[in-house]
């Protein structure tokens, strides 16, 4: 029962017809979009805290220590990165990271040359999460984020009470290539990580990510982190972010400081 | 064609996937458990029946011209919003599914549906041949995602149905199954029972 007709076709009608459709298209996409945001969003939020707490419970030794963690055993502080201390008039639980670093009031230009995590732009306040047992700081949390191979990886590096061992790094938003950069993820890779130190004993920045055509340094092996084979440049992106944000630039004064 | 042999010739004689060989991206890269497998093939059906509705419906204003451009605009839409949908309901579930919704959009049995079937024919009709093919994917895909949870992990739908090993029962799970190639080898396999044992009814080779 087909009933082919001829179509008139008027370029009037065609581009009317077809200006018509992409704009009913276009109208339904937004709307589910705007209708639908508010949803997704607190769906990140909910990942974001699931994620450090899952980073705190593979922890060896600080899980068996606090039992269940719960959100509760987390405190809050915000950190003024450049002068590297924490500062008390800004609440955490309003203050949003992702605005502020593309806000030019309070964020700072990069150079290129000191942005290996390629982000532009660093906000002058950011949060970190810190854990502490019988008075004791057992775990500090930094979000860090930087640009991947598909686009901006964001995340957790997960820092022992010494300020430079580090017990984990997780991501929770990435777009890089599923099943291959996106190993990032994956426990085999993240746990590569366990147990590496930031700094030698002199104080310089070691940790890098190297791949098969890094050169070995002498003393590197608690330094560096291989690389994903397939997927060098989302492991690059991953390695140069974590440099940036225990950097100079980034929570480098703050650890100096929790160091001492 | 009457409706109901346009309902029941695409589930295995003329199963979108087996038989005309369309959308197996998909059915290679979402079948790993049944549950992820499930809400594709959710996903698919709300997408190709949306869309079959909304070519019928337009079929007479759609200029010839570009008519194909129309089809995929009307197709990305419906796919964004399930995605959405998606991200927003079923995080948890979207995040499995990665990219794979959003390369509904380029699942040829949409686009061969919305082309060959929907522009010619009446809104009912089109209507229950989308909903047959997507029943015809949804088939493939959930038989291949049941058995290659089951006798990859021992589970289905996530509940142990066979104890492996690791966790004190007897089962070996093949984990050669939970791989992206086994599902290639399933897929061949289900082609092949088809053509040797079920009746064809199509002059097609």
């Amino acid at each position: 029962m087909t009933d082919e007709r001829p179509v008139p076709e008027s370029a009037a009608k065609t581009l009317l017809v077809s200006l018509a459709v992409c704009l009913v298209c276009s109208f339904v996409v937004s709307a589910a979009a705007v209708w639908l945001r508010p949803l997704q969003r607190a769906n990140l939020e909910r990942r974001k805290t699931a994620e450090i707490l899952d980073m705190l419970r593979a922890q060896p030794g600080l899980s068996e220590l606090l039992g269940g963690i719960d959100a509760a055993a987390v405190e809050t502080r915000m950190v003024d990165l450049e002068r590297g201390v924490e500062v008390a008039d800004v609440d955490p639980a309003t203050y949003d990271l992702r605005a502020a670093s593309v806000d030019p009031a309070q964020s700072v230009a990069l150079p290129a040359d000191r942005d290996p995590a390629r982000i532009g732009r660093r906000p002058r306040l950011a949060p970190v999460h810190l854990v502490r047992h019988e008075g004791r700081l057992r775990a500090i949390i930094l979000p860090i984020y930087g640009r991947g191979y598909g686009g901006m990886i964001h995340g957790y590096l997960a820092l022992e009470g010494d300020a430079n061992t580090v017990s984990g790094v997780s991501f929770y938003e990435h777009a890089e290539t599923p099943g291959i950069g996106a190993a990032i993820t994956g426990p085999t890779w993240r746990g590569r990580w366990s147990g590496k130190r930031l700094r030698d004993a002199e104080g310089a920045l070691r940790i890098r990510v190297v791949d098969a055509k890094t050169p070995e340094a002498a003393g590197d092996a608690l330094h560096r982190v291989d690389a994903i084979s397939g997927a060098t440049r989302s492991s690059q992106g991953v390695g140069h972010m974590v440099r940036f944000w225990t950097g100079p630039d980034g929570f480098g004064p703050y650890l100096e400081g929790l160091r001492r | 064609m009457k409706s109901e042999h346009a309902f029941t010739r695409p589930l295995l004689a003329d199963n979108p996937i087996t038989v005309q060989v369309l959308g197996i991206c998909s059915a290679l890269a979402v079948t790993k458990t049944l549950a992820t497998a499930l809400v594709m093939s959710a996903a698919v059906t709300f997408v190709l029946a949306l869309a079959s509705l909304a070519i019928s419906l337009l079929r007479r204003h759609i200029p010839r011209a570009t008519r194909l451009i129309l089809q995929i605009t009307i197709i990305a839409t419906l796919v964004m919003v399930a995605d959405l949908f998606l991200q927003a309901y079923a995080p948890e579930m979207s995040r499995r599914l990665s990219v794979f919704v959003g390369l509904i959009v380029t699942n040829c049995i949409v686009l061969g549906r919305a082309e060959s079937f929907a522009m010619h024919h009446a809104p009912g009709e089109s209507l229950v041949d989308a909903i047959g093919n997507a029943l015809g994917y949804t088939l493939v895909l959930c038989t291949i995602g049941a058995f290659r949870e089951l006798f990859g992990a021992g589970a289905l739908l996530g509940m142990t149905i066979l104890r492996p090993v690791a966790e004190g029962g007897w089962f070996h799970p093949i984990e050669l199954l939970l791989l992206p190639p086994s599902a290639f080898f399933l897929l061949g396999l289900f082609v092949w029972a088809q053509r040797r044992f079920a009746k064809r009814d199509g002059g097609q080779p």
